[in-house]
């Protein structure tokens, strides 16, 4: 056993194969520690990011230096127009006097680094009081963002507050419109469409100091007294986690990870299969001979030779069809039927070897012997058929990854949770000139691929030369 | 074997010479008789005893979710009756065969069109896609296979075989798409819309301006396909010629004195490529099966695309028709390749 | 013991039948080994690989105590396994190599629960390795087939034989894939399983020489057929057919006033080929004549069970 070890570890194409079949080993199992989305394709687990944010070490190219990261941060410091208005409750709550008929800003400054984000959300406590003769307004740089007003149905672009209540105050650049922003609502009637995407590009447009301010203005004839708490803020950036993110903001490093998770799970147990079908096949075939082996013989040509993507393609289609009322799983269905499908060429070559054994004059010694001929299966050709079947293992999963992918590739298996092959499909999909180039999502599935399958064919090939006995003495 | 043996067996040779061609063309069109009526059972196994067993209606298959505003139950009435998808299985049996055999391939409801025509209209784009790219890979194949037993064992060699081993593993679907970006796109070097392509101030081009064209835009696919499809020739070719290199074939022609770049070019080369050529008739008659991707990615009207949008309309007609067609277009190709492989490599008779 | 009567084995591929044994009758009597001749393709391994049930005959049948060896079932089929055994031509071949030799001596043993526990298994396997002369036995037993040579490994084939002490066994072509220098070493081996244990043995070979030393009686096979047998001195110092005195004459002896100039013959040249119902031989035969053209020979006894099938007597 030593020698066999000590012959593989002497090969490159081995240690290379070692190599990359334990990165992506440890990468599916340890996929829940190394990633908090278990599945991105859930609206739940997307924009954890700008869509096509860049993977942030990318920000070492100069086009991507600019890139903002996530942001999120709660205000400490304040300015105001006069400071006597403005006391601190506490570290995190400041009380707004503002007499009647006056108006009093606090702004709250802050240091932006990068160019603009994805969006920006500014929210805070407001207590109110008790009157409705008051209005409190947002600005953004002296971008007028939101006006509060404390009746009911205020006139647009206003949003109502409670008076006399503590108000959650949440200004999300996303949702803006003419209805609710002021902003947007002075725009040229051909751009208010566009308001929300535009909004981070006018408030935060370059590196700089900026500012938001919150306006409380007076218009009753008692002085009122506001409480409200330091704001946070918050943007997504265009600059997100290992691999970035696609085009919902779901994070791609976590869909890779779980990609290969299944991928690596849905070809082994799929070779496995396909070893089972073939070991069973092939070596009736091939040590029963006669008739069995002429029938088994004609079948496996037959699958060998009708188009195998086609009919992948018209099954699951029709399994579709039907299996919309029987409801069967898809990524069962697709790994029977890849199994289905695939095991021609392995029952093929077993047979072969099991042909080639059978003829040898050690199994002739064993029935000299007196072994029967299940005995002289299980301890002389199916021990002697470990090496191959152990290569075609490996020679079966790059075969089981690129169908699967294939499939869902063309958008026909598994959509809803994240394979390498859907991920391909859609971020191909969503490559054009106006999305531009997404290498940080479409190159990762392709180069796991490549990388998994050539790896699985080289260890293949290591173990098909090392295993097989009748190959050590260069016969 | 004795000689006296061997002279009584090259008799019989001598005598059943043409016999032995015969059973073995014979056997080969037997073969594939019973491969093509294979598929028809298959398909019918497939497209009627499949839904049939799981209770569903096959009629309903037939028939789109919606279909120009009218009722659905009537439509699968309307199409119970008229192709009798209601008998018992037995029945249906016989009428399924003769209507494949005989191309009524029913009309897609999606395309609102025969299934028979829209697989016309794009075979001969397939076509134009594949054989070209076809011939173009196997020179690859040969020149590169060329270069690698020449300088067997070497970095050159390592670096030819381990590039062709590569597009095995390579997704086309994956590649392609970043050969579109960068040749299409981004230098935009060929052209990425067919509908642009094929059209000139708004108006579809016909005959030969409608081909050249389309040739043009094919342009980038072939190359890719060519690309791609290369390896498996290229190794074969040259595990071939190495296997020769070593053997006592070209030991027995050096020690007659024959040049090596005689033995390289002629001997050797003309024996290494007789395995290429059979490849190369199986390449072709599985290559409508294959372009399913390229053709998806580089938005080719052709046989692949139809099948994938069968498939994503569930249209089950057309489906029914393009899968058939393909598989037997390989039955063809296979039968012929057994037909003119005498002709390539005159070993078969004497098998 | 073993007898065979009219066996017939012919192999069909395609167009051609094969008739690699063709109406052979042969008997071994217990105690005795006996030889068989022939050049390769005559059809001997075949006959051998029969009379071991290995291979169904076409027709006729082999007895084994008078009972027809391939219909045995059940008990008498692996009685019939453990008495009668077989040592093949290719040691490598005849050794499952992913096995240690002591697995491969032990196989027969487990197969025929010979022994009742482990010890005295190993017991056996030692026994059957010292025997064979492979000592010191513990560490042969240990090895794998790789790390053995050629001739040591035709040991290990011998001991799995013995191992299941046989009443007779089959020596297909045993030394010719080893050294001149070891062949001596293994036929003795063969010489003392007839004299001390009283084993018979059929012993293949294409070497006439070989058989010289250690056959009692001698089969000469020539396509498929027997041409002659008898004693071995009888055949060797008398051989009667004109295909013996060429096999004898091409047997280099050291000393060139042996026998080999007392019948030298020469073979001729194929002029033309066999015409399929005349004598096998005619085509190479010196002495050839019409008849042997129109009628095959006859196996008639000429004195001393000395059989031979030829026009010439």
């Amino acid at each position: 056993m030593n020698k066999v070890i000590k012959d593989l570890l002497s090969r490159k194409s081995f240690i290379f194969s070692i190599i990359i079949i334990g990165f992506f080993s440890i990468l599916a199992v340890a996929a829940p520690a190394l990633t908090t989305y278990s599945n991105p394709y859930l609206p739940s687990q997307q924009y954890v990011a700008a869509p096509y944010a860049v993977p942030s070490w990318a920000t070492i190219f100069p086009q991507y230096k600019e890139l903002p990261p996530d942001v999120s941060f709660t205000f400490t410091k304040y300015v105001s127009s006069d400071s006597s208005y403005v006391t601190a409750v506490n570290a995190s709550y400041i009380k707004v006097v503002v007499p009647p008929g006056q108006t009093v800003n606090v702004s709250f400054p802050f240091k932006w680094n990068w160019s603009h984000p994805y969006d920006v959300v500014v929210s805070f406590k407001l207590l109110t009081p008790s009157t409705t003769s008051f209005v409190v307004n947002l600005y953004f740089n002296g971008l007028y963002a939101m006006e509060l007003c404390p009746v009911p149905f205020p006139v647009e672009p206003a949003v109502s507050i409670s008076p006399g209540k503590v108000n959650s105050v949440v200004f999300d650049s996303k949702y803006i419109s003419p209805a609710n922003s002021p902003f947007a609502s002075e725009l040229p009637l051909s751009e208010q469409p566009l308001a929300a995407y535009e909004f981070p590009s006018y408030a935060l447009p370059k590196p700089g100091t900026y500012n938001v301010t919150v306006s409380f203005e007076n218009t009753g004839s008692s002085k009122e007294v506001f409480v409200m708490s330091l704001p946070s803020y918050s943007s997504l950036g265009y600059v997100y986690g290992k691999l970035g993110t696609d085009d919902n903001g779901a994070s791609v490093f976590a869909e890779f990870v779980y990609g290969a998770r299944f991928d690596l799970y849905l070809s082994l147990l799929a070779s496995a299969l396909i070893i089972g079908i073939g070991l069973f096949i092939g070596l009736l075939a091939g040590y029963v001979g006669g008739f069995t082996d002429l029938s088994l013989n004609a079948l496996t040509d037959f699958f060998l030779l009708i188009p195998g993507l086609p009919l992948l393609v018209v099954l699951i289609s029709i399994f579709d069809v039907t299996g919309t009322i029987v409801n069967v799983n898809k990524p069962i269905l697709i790994l029977l039927i890849i199994s289905l499908l695939s095991w021609p060429g392995t029952a093929k070559i077993i047979r072969g070897q099991t042909l080639s054994l059978k003829g040898r004059t050690f199994v002739e010694a064993a029935k000299a012997l007196g072994e029967g001929n299940l005995r002289i299966l299980f301890r002389h050709i199916l021990p002697n058929l470990m090496g191959i079947l152990f290569a075609q293992l490996a020679y079966d999963v790059p075969g089981v990854i690129l169908a699967e992918s294939g499939l869902d590739f063309l958008g026909l298996g598994i959509t809803g949770f994240p394979t390498w092959g859907n991920m391909l499909g859609f971020a191909t999909y969503n490559v054009s000139f106006i999305n531009g180039f997404a290498w940080w999502w479409v190159l990762p599935p392709g180069i796991g691929i490549v990388l998994l399958s050539t790896a699985f064919y080289f260890f293949g090939s290591a173990m098909l030369d090392v295993l097989s006995p009748y190959k050590l003495r260069g016969e | 074997m004795s000689s006296t043996a061997t002279s009584e067996k090259s008799v019989i040779r001598g005598r059943f010479h043409i016999t032995g061609l015969k059973r073995y063309l014979l056997k080969r069109i037997a073969e594939r008789l019973v491969l093509l009526f294979g598929i028809l059972v298959f398909n019918f196994f497939v497209f009627q005893v499949l839904p049939t067993l799981y209770h569903i209606n096959v009629a309903e298959l037939y028939v789109p979710l919606s279909y120009k505003g009218l009722p659905r139950s009537e439509l699968v009435q309307a199409i119970d009756r008229q192709f009798g998808l209601n008998l018992p299985l037995q029945e249906r049996f016989f009428v399924y065969i003769e209507s494949l055999l005989t191309f009524h391939l029913g009309i897609s409801m999606h395309y609102d069109e025969p299934v028979l025509n829209l697989i016309e209209q794009r075979f001969p784009v397939t076509a134009l896609l594949v054989i070209p790219s076809l011939l173009l890979s196997t020179v690859l194949a040969v020149v590169l296979g060329l270069y690698s037993i020449s300088r067997q064992g070497k970095i050159g060699d390592s670096i030819v075989s381990f590039t062709a081993i590569m597009t095995y593993f390579i997704p086309s679907f994956w590649l392609g798409e970043i050969v579109l970006y960068v040749f299409g796109f981004y230098l935009n070097i060929f052209p990425t819309n067919i509908a642009e392509a094929i059209t000139r101030n708004g108006v579809t081009l016909h005959g030969f301006a409608y081909w050249a064209s389309l040739l043009k835009f094919l342009t980038l696919p072939i190359l890719f396909l060519t690309v791609v499809s290369y390896g498996v020739r290229n190794i074969l070719f040259r595990n071939n010629g190495v296997e020769l290199m070593g053997s006592n074939f070209v030991n027995y022609l050096r020690a007659r004195g024959i040049s090596d770049r005689k033995i390289f070019y002629k001997h050797v080369t003309r024996n290494a490529i007789i395995p290429v050529f059979t490849r190369v008739g199986i390449d072709l008659a599985f290559l409508f099966a294959g372009v399913v991707f390229i053709e998806d990615v580089f938005n080719i009207p052709g046989l692949g695309r139809l099948l994938v949008s069968a498939a994503e309309n569930l249209d089950i007609p057309l489906l029914e028709g393009d899968f058939y067609v393909i598989s037997l277009f390989a039955v063809v190709i296979l039968l012929a390749l057994d037909l003119i492989y005498p002709l390539i490599d005159p070993r078969v008779k004497y098998e | 013991m073993i007898e065979t009567q009219n066996l017939k084995v012919y192999f069909k591929s395609r167009d051609v039948v094969v008739k690699a044994v063709d109406g052979v009758n042969i008997k071994i009597k217990e105690k005795e080994i006996v030889g068989l001749v022939g050049e390769s393709g005559s059809g001997k391994t075949t006959l051998g690989r029969t009379i071991l049930n290995l291979q169904r005959p076409t027709a006729g049948k082999v007895l084994w105590n008078g009972k027809d060896v391939s219909k045995l079932k059940g008990k008498e089929e692996k009685e019939f396994r453990r008495q009668n055994q077989i040592i093949f031509q290719n040691p490598y071949e005849a050794v499952d190599i992913r096995m240690k030799v002591y697995d491969i001596i032990a196989e027969g043993i487990r197969v025929h629960k010979l022994a009742k526990n482990e010890k005295e298994e190993r017991e056996m396997v030692m026994n059957a390795l010292r025997e064979v002369g492979l000592t010191p036995e513990e560490e042969y037993a240990n090895s794998l087939p790789n790390q053995l040579s050629g001739g040591q490994l035709q040991r290990v084939a011998i001991a799995r034989a013995l191992v299941l002490d046989p009443s007779f066994i089959v020596a297909d072509e045993p030394v010719s894939m080893l050294d001149m220098s070891i062949r001596a070493g293994i036929l003795d081996i063969f010489q003392k399983l007839k004299e001390e244990k009283g084993k018979s043995v059929l012993m293949i070979t294409h070497d006439i020489s070989t058989i010289g030393y250690i056959a009692s009686n001698i089969y000469v096979m020539y396509q498929g057929k027997v041409i002659e047998s008898g004693p071995t001195d009888e055949v060797l110092d008398h051989p009667l057919h004109p295909y013996t005195k060429a096999l004898i004459s091409a047997v280099p002896l050291p000393d060139p006033s042996g026998r080999s100039t007392l019948f030298s013959t020469e073979v001729r040249e194929e002029v033309e080929p066999y015409n399929g119902k005349g004598c096998r031989y005619y085509p190479r035969c010196p002495f050839a004549m019409n008849v042997c053209k129109e009628k095959e020979p006859e196996l008639t006894g000429e004195s001393n069970d000395h059989y031979v099938a030829c026009f010439l007597y």
